[in-house]
């Protein structure tokens, strides 16, 4: 269910996470936004959170690397990979690092939201 | 389309690997500002049906949904000018050349590239016109080289400074940093920027000193 769904964005484009924080939120979800890695990790230490939406190229930090500690913290959380390619390796690669999906940018909210959906679905 | 004098396959290659790279990083940037656009303009979409159902809508929110794109707009020009220089830099292989445009343009081209690096940069900008008369697509090769070269052993706060030498207009650009870890390489990478330098009839000089890493890349104000 949307309005029960807290999703957790990691992006260091500011402008990015705070409109789509705004646009979840107009549908219903709860959307917390961090920049960093070590930001990330620090919510979802604090809070519960369903899904994570995580770019895989953060500045200064690799987003698999984050998805990593992520997931030695919380191994159920869905994590699905952001990514700015349209390479198939560098995404499948995301995946057997353990990300549930990938989206790539610019986003289709559409897209995203099914996207959110089915990973939950899928870990409940 | 005469052939670069610079030119030998190996040099095409390295050159083409740079070209690759710069644009790589480019492009992922310019995708950066075009997702911000496609939300930002996505929002005033859902705000438009929000008004449609009859929900108040603030007109400062809309007015600062559209400075926002202003914004983005003004940064992927900002980008695609400086990509457009860029390539225009292959176009002669000998031609005058301002040098603080040529670093401000690959600090600009390179920005994300070394902050992901955790470094960065800081361009002291040159007290007089800094201008030669060289290849500009090699000239940029070979500051990309040396910077990334650099940062490699030296983080997080590299400074880069611009003079004139001499009144023979001999250029002088010093990348100066901290000492961090030095790779095994790292030797035979400066032997190999000092060859690709000498190409350009300059010189390029590495100090290290009190935990001060510096390369000192002199230039000739004319490659002839």
């Amino acid at each position: 269910m949307a309005e029960s769904m807290k999703v957790l964005i990691v992006d260091d484009e500011e402008d990015l996470i705070v409109t789509l924080v705004e646009r979840l939120e107009i549908r219903g979800f709860e959307a917390v936004a961090v920049q960093t890695g070590k930001a990330a990790l620090e919510q979802i230490q604090n809070s519960p959170f369903d899904v994570v939406v995580l770019d895989i190229k953060l500045k200064g930090e690799d987003g698999v690397e984050v998805m990593k500690r992520i997931k030695q913290i919380k191994s159920n959380l869905p994590v699905i990979l952001l990514t700015g390619h349209m390479s198939k390796e560098t995404n499948e690669e995301g995946l057997k690092a353990g990300a549930i999906d990938y989206i790539i940018k610019p986003i289709n909210i559409d897209d995203l939201i099914v996207k959110l959906q089915e990973a939950v679905e899928l870990y409940s | 389309m005469t052939d670069r004098q610079t030119d030998t396959p190996g040099r095409s290659r390295t050159g083409i690997v740079f070209f690759g790279r710069i644009m790589a990083n480019v492009s992922h940037e310019f995708n950066n500002v075009i997702t911000v656009i496609s939300e930002l303009a996505g929002l005033l979409k859902d705000l438009s049906l929000m008004a449609q159902q009859g929900r108040e809508i603030q007109p400062k929110k809309v007015l600062s949904i559209s400075e926002n794109i202003a914004k983005q707009v003004a940064r992927g020009k900002h980008l695609t000018s400086h990509m457009n220089r860029f390539s225009h830099s292959a176009d002669e292989d000998c031609t005058g050349v301002d040098m603080q445009g040529v670093v401000e343009n690959m600090l600009v081209l390179t920005d994300r590239l070394f902050k992901n690096r955790k470094s960065s940069i800081d361009f002291v900008l040159p007290e007089e016109a800094c201008n030669l008369h060289t290849d500009p697509f090699e000239l940029r090769r070979i500051l990309f080289a040396c910077l990334d070269c650099f940062l490699d052993a030296s983080s997080p706060e590299v400074s880069v400074t611009l003079k004139r030498l001499d009144e023979k207009g001999t250029l002088e650009l010093c990348i100066t940093g901290p000492q961090g870890e030095v790779s095994k390489d790292f030797s035979a990478q400066i032997e190999e920027l000092k060859r690709q330098t000498a190409d350009l009839k300059g010189q390029l000089i590495f100090e290290q000193k009190d935990q001060q890493l510096r390369f000192r890349l002199t230039l000739p104000s004319n490659r002839e």
